[in-house]
């Protein structure tokens, strides 16, 4: 079965990402988790992400386009990457899920892939 | 508030699983049961708080949710051909004003039950701790990380199974107790080795009703006292900011001493008796653990022995893992490298602590590369953010 991870982070999570003394933790944390899913054969993909401030969104408002800029952070968790996988079960994404940096203070949310279309 | 809220979910607890099993038991409809009383557990929640605990809270349930008995019974008389039983015992009960004391404990039924043989081992701790205890699914898939609905869906088949084929709702007669009551253990321990998160209390809530209505049974005293040490370090496994503090750095002064000596008379008892079941043997080497707490160094010697003894009656990686760390400790790091190596490949793979002790091992060796491989794999296999963070600061 495939399924996409989606890891929500936190915003004290994401900001570590560039913290001088908190940074080298953050992605030691990342890096092996990541290794780790490579390594075992059961990923397919994924990307982590720059944070949501550098967004830009575009949609679409009585036919025409409007750009806007973020969306900026305003929430308490925003995505932070996302993986996608192939595994035999939804109990085996969540033990992988139940892995993830993202869980320090985010949440992770397993969505199954869809198929056949 | 919140103390009282605590209160009367620990009273809604410990009289749950009496008053399913005093319904189930005559019904032999464990799903029914719960149904019934199901509306005087919420009542019980909405008029408590203002109210007060009743001074017989099970007999208060109980009297609530006989109204519900009667209705279901009219309703669906085919199904609980003996409500009408059931109702006339509680209206006689009731009637009397009786007193929880004077109420059956039959909630041994109810364990040998969720214990059963014929139900998948896979679900019978959770089975227990819904039916005994009236934990939610939801609770429960989060505690064994699986999806709240599959959870829902795997308990009730279970609870359908029980009524489908007449599991009988009873202690097993003496002739097949020495058989089935490992079952029981087994689940109960499973909750304490399996569970993700924290169901300590609850494990042990399910290990001391075994132990009070099966006194005798010198089998559930060690699982008993393997639980009350491990309860006993709860305040110890965390530094006051939060970080994961492994046992060998732990303050002792911070051990819980009621419970260090509940279990140790317990272990003493069994050990000079001459038990040496699993349970026991795991709590002796805990036992061996908490000499610390009076001053004294940790016995690796006797702990080596006794895991010689555990893994040679379990297939649990976790006991042939921390057999590894005691080796280690005990007659140097090569060694307990050497007791991993023995290990099978393909069962440790994704197994944390095995790269954990691993890393560790080769940063003693002065393996720098080899412990930083180890180290990065336990950190990318690790749950716990308080763990992961630890052993990142560990990395060389």
């Amino acid at each position: 079965m495939k399924f996409v991870l989606l890891f929500n982070e936190s915003g004290e999570a994401i900001a570590k990402r560039t913290h001088p003394e908190e940074g080298p933790g953050y992605w030691a944390g990342w890096a092996a988790y990541m290794k780790e899913l490579g390594e075992s054969g059961v990923m397919l993909g994924g990307h982590g992400l720059q944070p949501s401030e550098t967004a830009t969104t575009l949609r679409s408002k009585n036919g025409e386009h409007v750009v806007h800029d973020g969306p900026y952070a305003e929430t308490k968790e925003m995505l932070g990457g996302f993986v996608s996988i192939d595994v035999e079960s939804l109990d085996e994404a969540l033990a992988w899920a139940s892995r993830s940096p993202a869980l320090d203070g985010g949440a992770v949310e397993i969505r199954p892939i869809l198929t056949g279309m | 508030m919140s103390c009282h809220n605590a209160a009367i979910e620990t009273a809604i607890r410990c009289s749950y699983g009496k008053l399913v099993a005093i319904i189930a038991s005559r019904t032999g409809d464990v799903e029914g049961a719960e149904d019934a009383i199901s509306d005087a557990v919420v009542a019980a929640v909405e008029q408590w708080p203002n109210q007060g605990i009743p001074n017989n809270p099970t007999a208060w349930l109980l009297t609530v949710a006989r109204r519900r008995i009667v209705d279901e019974g009219r309703r669906s008389a085919l199904r609980w051909s003996y409500h009408a039983e059931v109702a006339s015992y509680i209206q006689e009960w009731s009637a009397q004003g009786i007193s929880d004391a004077e109420l059956p404990d039959e909630r041994l039924t109810l364990m040998f039950a969720c214990a059963h043989p014929a139900i998948a081992p896979a679900v019978r701790t959770a089975l227990m701790l819904q039916c005994v205890l009236g934990l939610s699914a939801e609770r429960i898939a989060s505690a064994f990380l699986t999806s709240p609905s599959s959870m829902s869906q795997r308990l009730v088949r279970a609870k359908a199974k029980i009524r489908a084929t007449g599991i009988a709702l009873d202690v097993p007669h003496p002739r097949h107790l020495a058989a089935r009551l490992p079952f029981v253990a087994d689940a109960i321990y499973a909750a304490f080795t399996t569970a993700s998160i924290d169901l300590e209390a609850e494990t042990l809530e399910l290990a001391r009703i075994m132990t009070s209505l099966m006194p005798e049974e010198k089998s559930l005293q060690g699982l008993l006292a393997l639980l009350l040490f491990t309860h006993a370090r709860r305040f110890a496994r965390r530094s006051s900011d939060g970080m994961f503090i492994p046992l060998h750095e732990q303050d002792p002064r911070q051990w819980d001493a009621e419970a260090l000596s509940e279990a140790t008379e317990i272990v003493e008892g069994l050990m000079a008796a001459g038990h040496s079941d699993r349970y026991t043997i795991e709590a002796a080497i805990q036992h061996a653990h908490s000499v610390r707490f009076v001053g004294e160094a940790t016995p690796w010697p006797l702990i080596v022995k006794l895991y010689d003894v555990l893994v040679a009656r379990t297939s649990a990686l976790g006991a042939a893992v921390a057999r590894a760390v005691a080796v280690a400790e005990a007659s140097g790091p090569e060694h307990g490298l050497q007791a991993l190596d023995e290990l099978p490949a393909d069962r440790v793979r994704l197994y944390q602590p095995y790269w954990a002790s691993r890393a560790h091992f080769y940063m003693q060796l002065g393996s720098e590369a080899q412990a930083r491989v180890c180290s990065e794999k336990a950190i990318g296999l690790t749950q716990d953010p308080t763990v992961r963070a630890y052993l990142i600061s560990q990395i060389p």
